[in-house]
């Protein structure tokens, strides 16, 4: 894998950069586990449960 | 909540271990204008299951059709309420009721069992009653540190 992938503690959006590309917060972690691809944040009841807004990647845990 | 029976949750099995990847090979297989699948996901606490939410079961089928570690079964239909304990975690103290059977899972006490008899939200503690000491001696530890065994009748 390239570029390490961190998890952003506040949203749980994963980026490969050193803030968080949703709520520009640049408290980040590598110690996440599962993967959410929210592809239709629109349609999707878990983008909705869980208020994921923009499609992308979201971890599930977050240490 | 949307009009029930339209966007659904279905479990896809594959190895153990290659979640992550058959979730990026089945991202990649969706284009721009695919509308219908509306999420993918993986839980850590299911091993060796994908869940995709999508419109139709057969969308999932051709969807998974020919991935690499992706088990030949037939794929099947999910709840949601039954995947929401997976995604929001709840504290351990939460889970924790009066009266429940915990035992230890680390530190000194590890492997001492006992009933629950006072519950410290705030400093994240519990207090238990060993069940095999011959006089009551309390012991607090740390929620994080015990497993429930045995539920009390009690409603959460």
């Amino acid at each position: 894998m390239p570029t390490k992938e961190k998890a952003c503690r506040n949203c749980k959006r994963i980026t490969t950069g050193n803030v968080c590309d949703n709520c520009g917060s640049s408290n980040l972690t590598t110690n996440f586990s599962g993967l959410i691809i929210i592809l239709n944040p629109e349609e999707s009841e878990i983008a909705k449960e869980l208020g994921m807004r923009k499609p992308g990647y979201y971890a599930v845990r977050v240490g | 909540m949307p009009e029930a029976g339209r966007t659904r949750f279905f479990a896809v099995k594959v190895t153990v271990g290659q979640e992550r990847n058959v979730v990026r090979i089945m991202e990649a297989r969706i284009g721009p204008g695919d509308k219908d699948i509306h999420s993918i996901l993986f839980l850590p606490s299911i091993k060796g299951y994908i869940f995709v939410e999508a419109e139709s079961k057969e969308r999932v089928s051709l969807l998974t059709q020919g991935i690499r570690h992706v088990k030949a079964r037939p794929v099947m239909p999910v709840e949601m309420k039954e995947l929401m304990p997976h995604l929001v975690e709840r504290p351990m103290i939460e889970t924790i009721s009066m009266g429940d059977v915990v035992e230890i899972i680390s530190g000194p006490l590890q492997g001492i069992s006992g009933k629950v008899i006072r519950i410290d939200k705030p400093k994240n503690e519990v207090t238990i009653e060993p069940s095999d000491a011959a006089f009551p001696l309390p012991i607090s530890v740390p929620a994080d540190q015990v497993r429930v065994m045995k539920q009390s009748g009690e409603v959460r």
